[in-house]
């Protein structure tokens, strides 16, 4: 299973969210939609969501858990954390080297 | 948002929606309406469409890629038919017969494009008829009126066609006859026809794709069509590379021609052809990435085998 997600095309960027909003609790779609809006300002829709959903459970990234009624929950996995961390070192690291190439200017 | 999220459920496959349709549809009933959201789900459909497999670790079976196979190249087809249609009313003028007459090239493209039309037509019929057939009869059988009404949609597209089309020339006819020389009235509802022509053949494409794959066929007609289904995605490459040769042939060798208005209801000939040739472009990529992605796992259900 691969922890990479650049070759998720479209989809790498709404995983990435997802990830970052599991990692504060697991949650069921709507959940997260709503959760990654306050996080981002960034809105998913529907079938985006669930694009992102069905990749990331394939890698074995988040797992789902027992539905609540008709709401499923999932949850992030051991190895979805290490990619989120991953991810996020790799995003603190070029953020850094922007701000100091900015403050040169 | 309901009352449609069983309809847009609907965009997706079988396979997928056995493991996510409960939690779907309860995020569509979460989510207020909008038509942005209902083109995410569009897009998010034909993604699982395409990517069935990866998404949900479920293997098509065989006689399933075929079908899809054989739909997406079928619908592929109709919109190259459309383009194809367009270039054809535009290349049969005199001054485009005459540049083919006096440019072997274009003359050249020209008809190998007549005649790989006809060949990837018969391969449509050979492949796509007794999968028709076999749809209507297993609609009959089952008294799927769902299945026979999808079947009604072609022969009311063409009568809308024809009706209007008669319609339309009988008015153009007597506008011409009024002012002595084509109206604008008479282009407009040359364009309106137009119209009419590329909305039946998204619907009746659609209406056929349905019904076929709503249909219990037996593997044997999908593996029977696999062969014209492959003719008719390398007529389109090979028509495709025609029509591109032709037209760069025409700038080449006629740049007045080109240039002028000789294109579809008098508009620039240069603009119509980069239309045709985009949407030919994009039909006949279509068909082929369908069989070249069918492709792999024939070969490893041959070893199977």
């Amino acid at each position: 299973m691969s922890a990479d997600l650049s070759d998720l095309g479209r989809f790498s960027d709404p995983s990435l969210l997802i990830l970052a909003s599991l990692a504060g609790g697991a949650k069921h779609g709507y959940a997260m939609i709503e959760d990654i809006a306050r996080m981002s300002g960034a809105r998913l829709g529907p079938g985006t969501l669930y694009g992102a959903l069905a990749r990331l459970e394939r890698r074995g990234l988040i797992e789902p858990l027992p539905a609540e009624e008709r709401r499923r929950p999932y949850r992030l996995t051991g190895l979805g954390a290490a990619a989120l961390r991953e991810q996020l070192q790799g995003l603190r690291d070029f953020a850094a080297t922007g701000l100091q190439r900015l403050a040169a200017i | 948002m309901r009352n449609i999220s069983h309809y847009l459920l609907r965009l997706y496959p079988t396979a997928w929606r056995d493991r996510y349709a409960d939690e779907f549809a309860a995020l569509l009933d979460d989510c207020p309406p909008s038509p942005a959201l209902i083109f995410d789900v569009l897009l998010g459909g034909l993604d699982a469409r395409l990517r069935c497999s990866a998404l949900t670790g479920k293997v098509l079976d065989m006689a399933a890629r075929l079908r899809s196979t054989a739909i997406a190249v079928f619908c592929a087809y109709i919109a190259f038919v459309v383009a194809g249609i367009g270039y054809q009313k535009m290349s049969e003028y005199e001054d485009f017969t005459a540049a083919g007459e006096a440019h072997p090239l274009i003359g050249l493209a020209h008809n190998l494009i007549a005649v790989v039309a006809g060949v990837a037509l018969l391969a449509v019929l050979a492949g796509g008829l007794p999968l028709a057939f076999a749809a209507l009869r297993d609609a009959l059988a089952q008294r799927r009126h769902d299945v026979l009404a999808l079947f009604t949609v072609p022969v009311a597209a063409f009568a809308a066609l024809v009706a209007y089309g008669f319609a339309a020339l009988q008015i153009a006819n007597q506008g011409n006859a009024q002012s002595g020389t084509a109206t604008t009235a008479g282009k407009h509802l040359f364009l309106s026809l137009v119209a009419i022509l590329v909305l039946g053949a998204i619907a009746s494409s659609a209406a056929v794709s349905l019904a076929i794959a709503r249909s219990q066929i037996g593997e044997r007609l999908y593996r029977f069509a696999l062969i014209p289904v492959v003719v008719t995605a390398l007529a389109m490459a090979v028509m495709f590379a025609a029509d591109l040769a032709w037209g760069l042939g025409l700038r080449a060798s006629e740049p007045a021609l080109f240039a002028g208005d000789g294109g579809i209801a008098g508009t620039s000939t240069a603009a119509s052809w980069l239309v045709q040739t985009l949407i030919m472009g994009i039909a006949a990529a279509v068909a082929l990435y369908a069989v070249v992605r069918m492709l792999p796992a024939r070969r490893v259900t041959a070893r199977l085998a």
